[in-house]
């Protein structure tokens, strides 16, 4: 996991220490700068204009698409290809790393850059939600404090996976972060010490807590030992074994914290934020999660274009017209009727028709989600067995 | 030198160069050709390919294309060959040592990238569209669902676009009405959308009538659905049509979202629109097939039905029809007297049918026309007879041929000749005589067309078993039961004063009710059915007395708790009017000031009438009061214990407060004696005279007052015990009374009266999903407050300030790193 986190470390790095960096980045300020004006001319019109969701214009317009074509082949162009240009990929190949160590690490790097990118559009969020006023209202009860102890338990883990720790120390951590908010939950449900939590009658109470702590170590087997032994068996070392198990039971937690804050947010019952916002900020947040997804497709496509040549601008060039593929269809408007197959197909693969029907819109459609996804670890997937051809050739 | 191996062309090399020269060149021609066929497509559809080629391939798109097509299929057969071979090559390399890991990476590659196709074909065919929206603004409710999901036809909802005023209540689109016609469409566009997601397809298709290319897409449209030409030629305002099997149903855009022109002002000028609900527009497309509620028209005189007799236009009803027809209901006209009589018209009661009336007309027609026929024949024999008597006494002496002439003088001349003839009075003569027996030839033929064509009427209708059926009832009760079963909604105008200041009316008389007719509607009420009664003022020219006693339909209307007044309401610039016609400045034209549908105060526990709300609903959708300027209103009061039964007014309509209740509203000269004792000539001149404080009329309901005065009521109550006597469960049923009988009379409506009309009979037949909706929240474009100058701040900050940031970044680690 170390040199992993070397690698991105370095390829993160070297974004900053060129000057590309610095243009993609005043570019695509300038034209989500100018986007926002719109936007906010629309919002503060005087007239019967306006938009009714702000993202769309934002990330529903063609110009945004036309600049958005441009960065993801800039940044993932050197990835590769200039490690085949300066003849430093072999050096990297013999390194005691994976083909796919290096691939996941040069496109997490990549892909940390690209949500740098998108950290100063932060700046729009109070005028495209019309921020008016957040409040935090925490309450012990027996809805907040699972949260509590889910998104604490969270927190140690994600510090525990990221830092320089021994193995053997971290996999110790793990078990105790497994069983221990767990087991202190259960203590707190069955001793009700906290109002609301179940009055349980003392005859029920032993066999109760026999129950919990069964489920709690059927639990643990299944997602933390039984991973991990399928893991060390299949040859993976100690340590990635230990890495990837913890990793898994980070994704558990938030997985839990998230599940839980929305269910409880949506019965009313636990609301420790209070945002007021004049304009409904959800809209915003699915945006963002399509950003996000599309930009890892189209980083990942770049990389693997990135892996097939040796010159940068080669990569580029056909990485963006790969891009292409799926920005056009949204540019490209004939008269066609929707539930045409035609349109169907055009609309399934448009990136900025998804943009602007659904993401900015705060529909979550699953096709678009699917394709993102499943893009990206084909790419990424490709990519590592493009690294693998130079291996037997 | 040993030569390089790498670059040593063997014969593998040469054949796998030449295949990939042909592929890539196959390439070439393929997409040339395929750029070149794509561009006969009309849409870009499977289907529509696939016919192109077929065209191109067979010669019918000519001989260019034949060998495009051909040119096409060979680039296609290149590739597929390159394809064949490198496959083969691979598989060959595959089976070698070296070749082993590549060709199982090959395998995995495929696997990979079967199994991404895989999942996306299943993802393309199996989306699930999460509404994350904080109001749901994209989830449909269940019940919309369930009716959606059991649609099994395709609906093409066509979106035209007019850019007539939004519901064309006022003179001209402003910039609001412009934008609410564009949100519409966008938001019918959007919910079309979502019901891709169940049941059959949807398909939306948006016709502008200023786009280009708009007759051909209508033409296109007109293809499969027939009907569409005409309910586009007809519809009145910017409509959404709903096609299915054939059938055709409309609704108006402001069915779907109703702009609130008054609050977009006040709301700084934002666009405010009034949702109508999703159930509204979806009922549309359920009920492609609806039944339409039937209306029946009674009234006194065939000049007031619904089909215009020439001449007579400003009495009909036809605007009504035409207003009702176009927005789903279907009109019945009913004659209720027959045989009219005298100065008033008046009749005997009668319950006559459309058909039957339309027979009884051309029956009568063929009467007279088979009268007029006989005499002509007539007039033609006698005159042939003359003509003949002429003839035979031409070769006689003059005087002989004059004495002939004399006698026959008084049918060729008109008048008896005496005296002796010359030669030139004979001349004279005959001539008359040949020119006389034409004309009566003439007439003839005339008249005995004019009778076969009122036969022929006759007889189509006589076709009709409706029509016959409904002649040999005679029992008018029995009869107007049996028409009245088959209608929703009963309207009952009875037009008297047209306009008071010219003295132009109808006679009060005409409209007088029979008690069996009553007795007819009373059951028709009990039944739960909703009638509208328009009633105009009693008052006559002439009469100085107040009218009769009410008549059986108004006595009908008292004990459902309707009071008529006896007076008619003048307004100020009609007492204007009566002097400048005095001094002959004018022929007695006044501007009428509009009804308002505002109560002045709402009594306390009561809400406003669901009517006057949805008028006012209209009246804000253009921010200016509606046009609804009738002259010559009738006051209409609810009683006392009717009004404190109802949760809401009663009263939903009032006339303008510069107005009068006059019991003497006309003009007319009368008797008075002079200064000198002599009886000179004068006028009473209709105006306003506030009662005395001590008359003893004083308070009464009908006291001459100043307006406003409710002049429509409108209500849903139980029928009086009465009616019912010891029924265990009473019928509750609407009604509405307005005080102006021919409100909605005349060849066409105006808008306004046409938007009073719609709203009422739709509030009547109970279709409350067409009424404004005023209980959805609002729609208006998000809006964020703040100063310019936070605005140009906000401005260059982002556009200039943030980019400027990176670059100013970018410079220092430039230099930093020259500086290492």
């Amino acid at each position: 996991m170390r040199p992993m986190l070397s690698l991105i470390k370095r390829e993160f790095a070297a974004y900053f220490l060129s000057p590309i960096a610095y243009v993609v980045l005043a570019v695509f300020l300038l034209v989500t700068g100018h986007l926002f004006f719109l936007t906010l001319n629309l919002l503060t019109e005087s007239g019967p204009r306006g938009v009714e969701f702000p993202m769309q214009t934002m990330l529903g317009d063609e110009k945004f698409w036309l600049v958005f074509l441009f960065i993801p082949p800039l940044l993932t162009m050197r990835l590769f290809a200039e490690e085949r240009g300066t003849g430093t990929l072999e050096m990297l190949m013999t390194a005691p790393v994976r083909d796919w160590q290096v691939v996941l690490a040069k496109f997490t790097a990549c892909f940390l850059f690209y949500l740098v990118l998108w950290i100063p559009t932060i700046v729009y969020w109070p005028v495209l939600t019309d921020f008016q006023s957040v409040s935090f209202d925490w309450k012990n009860t027996s809805k907040s404090i699972p949260v509590l102890i889910a998104a604490g338990t969270c927190a140690v883990l994600f510090l525990v996976n990221i830092l320089p720790l021994g193995a053997w120390f971290r996999f110790i951590l793990l078990i105790a972060l497994a069983l221990g908010p767990a087991g202190v939950y259960i203590w707190l449900y069955d001793l009700h010490v906290v109002p609301g939590f179940v009055n349980i009658p003392a005859d029920g109470k032993a066999m109760l807590i026999g129950v919990q702590v069964g489920v709690l170590l059927a639990a643990f087997v299944c997602l933390f030992l039984l991973p991990f032994a399928i893991l060390r068996l299949t040859g993976e070392d100690f340590d990635v074994a230990v890495s990837a198990v913890g990793w898994l039971q980070f994704a558990i937690s938030a997985v839990f914290v998230g599940v839980h804050l929305s269910r409880t947010h949506a019965e009313g019952v636990f609301q420790p934020v209070h945002l007021v916002t004049g304009i409904d900020p959800r809209p915003l947040a699915v945006s963002y999660l399509g950003v996000f997804l599309a930009g890892g497709m189209f980083l990942s496509l770049g990389l693997f274009i990135s892996s097939l040549v040796k010159s940068q601008m080669v990569a580029a060039l056909v990485s963006l017209i790969c891009s292409l593929f799926f920005i056009v269809g949204g540019f490209w408007r004939p008269e066609l009727d929707p539930s045409d197959l035609t349109y169907r197909v055009i609309n399934y693969v448009s990136v900025p028709l998804h943009f602007s029907h659904d993401f900015t819109r705060g529909i979550l459609n699953t096709s678009h989600l699917v394709l993102y996804v499943s893009l990206t670890v084909l790419f990424l997937f490709l990519t590592v067995r493009s690294l693998e051809t130079r291996r037997w050739k | 030198m040993k030569a390089d191996t790498r670059h040593r062309m063997t014969m593998g090399t040469r054949v796998r160069f030449l295949l990939r020269l042909l592929g890539a060149t196959g390439l070439l021609i393929a997409l040339a050709a395929g750029l070149f066929l794509a561009s006969s497509l009309g849409s870009v559809t499977v289907d529509d390919a696939t016919h192109v080629y077929k065209n191109a391939i067979d010669g019918t798109a000519g001989q260019t294309a034949r060998i495009i097509a051909f040119a096409l299929a060979g680039g296609l057969a290149l590739i597929a060959l390159l394809l064949v071979v490198e496959m083969l090559g691979m598989l060959s390399s595959g089976a070698r040592g070296r070749g082993v890991t590549g060709a199982n990476s090959f395998v995995q590659i495929v696997l990979a990238v079967g199994i991404v196709a895989g999942l996306n074909v299943f993802a393309f065919n199996h989306s699930v569209d999460v509404d994350l929206t904080r109001a749901k603004q994209f989830t449909l409710p269940a019940e919309v669902v369930s009716e959606l999901q059991k649609l099994k036809s395709e609906t093409t909802i066509v979106v035209l676009q007019q850019h007539k005023t939004f519901g064309q209540l006022s003179a001209k689109p402003d910039r609001f009405d412009y934008a609410a016609e564009r949100k519409v469409v966008e938001k019918v566009i959007d919910l079309v959308d979502v019901f891709r997601r169940f049941g059959p397809q949807f398909r939306v298709v948006v016709l502008d009538v200023e786009e280009d290319g708009y007759d051909a897409k209508l033409a296109e449209l007109v293809k499969n659905y027939k009907n569409l030409g005409d309910a586009v030629k007809t519809a009145p305002e910017n409509s959404i049509f709903f096609l299915s099997e054939g059938r055709v149903q409309r609704m108006s855009f402001n069915e779907f979202y109703q702009l609130d022109k008054s609050r977009s002002k006040q709301e700084g000028n934002n666009l405010v629109l009034q949702p109508q609900g999703i159930t509204a527009f979806v009922r549309n497309i359920v009920a492609v097939q609806q039944k339409r509620p039937r209306v029946a028209l009674a009234v006194m005189h065939e000049w007031l039905a619904t089909e215009v007799t020439q001449g007579q236009e400003q009495y009909s009803q036809a605007g009504l029809r035409q207003s009702l027809t176009e927005y789903g209901f279907d009109v019945a006209d009913l004659v209720l007297k027959a045989n009219h009589r005298g100065e008033d018209l008046e009749g005997d009661p009668a319950a006559l049918s459309l058909e039957e009336n339309k027979l009884k007309s051309a029956e009568e027609d063929l009467q007279g026309a088979e009268r007029r026929v006989t005499s002509s024949e007539t007039q033609v024999k006698r005159l042939q007879t003359l003509k003949t008597r002429a003839e035979e006494v031409k070769d006689k002496p003059l005087a002989a041929r004059g004495a002939v002439y004399r006698d026959m003088s008084r049918d060729v001349v008109g008048r008896q000749i005496a005296g002796d003839l010359d030669e030139e009075d004979e001349k004279y003569f005959l001539r008359l005589l040949a020119r006389r027996v034409d004309i009566a030839e003439r007439e003839l033929v005339e008249n005995t067309t004019q009778r076969d064509k009122y036969a022929r009427e006759v007889a189509t209708i006589r076709k009709q078993e409706r029509a016959i059926e409904d002649m040999f009832v005679t029992d008018v009760k029995a009869k107007l039961t049996r028409l009245l079963n088959e209608c929703d909604l009963l309207i009952i105008p009875r037009m008297t004063i047209i306009n008071a200041t010219i003295g132009f009316t109808l006679p009060a008389k005409l409209h007088d009710m029979a008690a069996i007719q009553a007795e007819v509607i009373k059951d028709f009420m009990k039944q739960g059915k909703p009638v509208l009664v328009c009633a105009g003022p009693t008052n006559e020219p002439g009469q100085t007395a107040r009218p009769e006693s009410p008549d059986e339909l108004e006595k009908l209307l008292l004990e459902r708790g309707i009071e008529l007044g006896g007076q008619t309401i003048l307004f100020d610039s009609e007492s204007s009017a009566f002097r400048a016609q005095l001094a002959g400045k004018s022929f007695g034209g006044a501007v009428i000031p509009p009804l308002s549908f505002e109560p002045l105060e709402l009594p306390p526990g009561k809400v406003i009438n669901p009517l006057g709300a949805v008028m006012l609903a209209a009246m804000h959708s253009i921010d200016e009061k509606l046009k609804i300027t009738p002259r010559a209103l009738r006051p209409v009061y609810v009683t006392r214990e009717q009004q404190n039964r109802m949760p809401y007014l009663a009263e939903f309509v009032w006339s303008a407060a510069e107005s009068w209740n006059e019991s003497r509203p006309f003009f007319q000269s009368v008797r008075a004696v002079g200064p000198d004792g002599r009886p000179v000539r004068a006028f009473y001149i209709p105006q306003f005279d506030p009662i005395s404080l001590d008359d003893t009329e004083k308070n009464a309901r009908d006291q001459e007052r100043r307006g406003p005065f409710p002049v429509g009521v409108a209500f849903e109550d139980y029928t009086p015990r009465a009616w019912d006597g010891d029924a265990a469960i009473r019928s509750r049923s609407r009604i509405a009374v307005i005080g102006q009988g021919g409100i909605f009379s005349g060849k066409t409506l105006e808008p306004a009266t046409e938007r009073l009309l719609l709203n009422t009979c739709n509030w009547l037949t109970s279709r409350d999903d067409r009424l404004t909706n005023t209980t959805q929240p609002t729609w208006k474009f998000p809006r964020v407050t703040m100063s310019d100058a936070a605005k140009q701040r906000w401005h260059w900050g982002t556009f200039i300030g943030l980019p400027a940031l990176f670059i100013w970044m970018g410079l220092v680690v430039l230099m930093i790193r020259r500086v290492r």
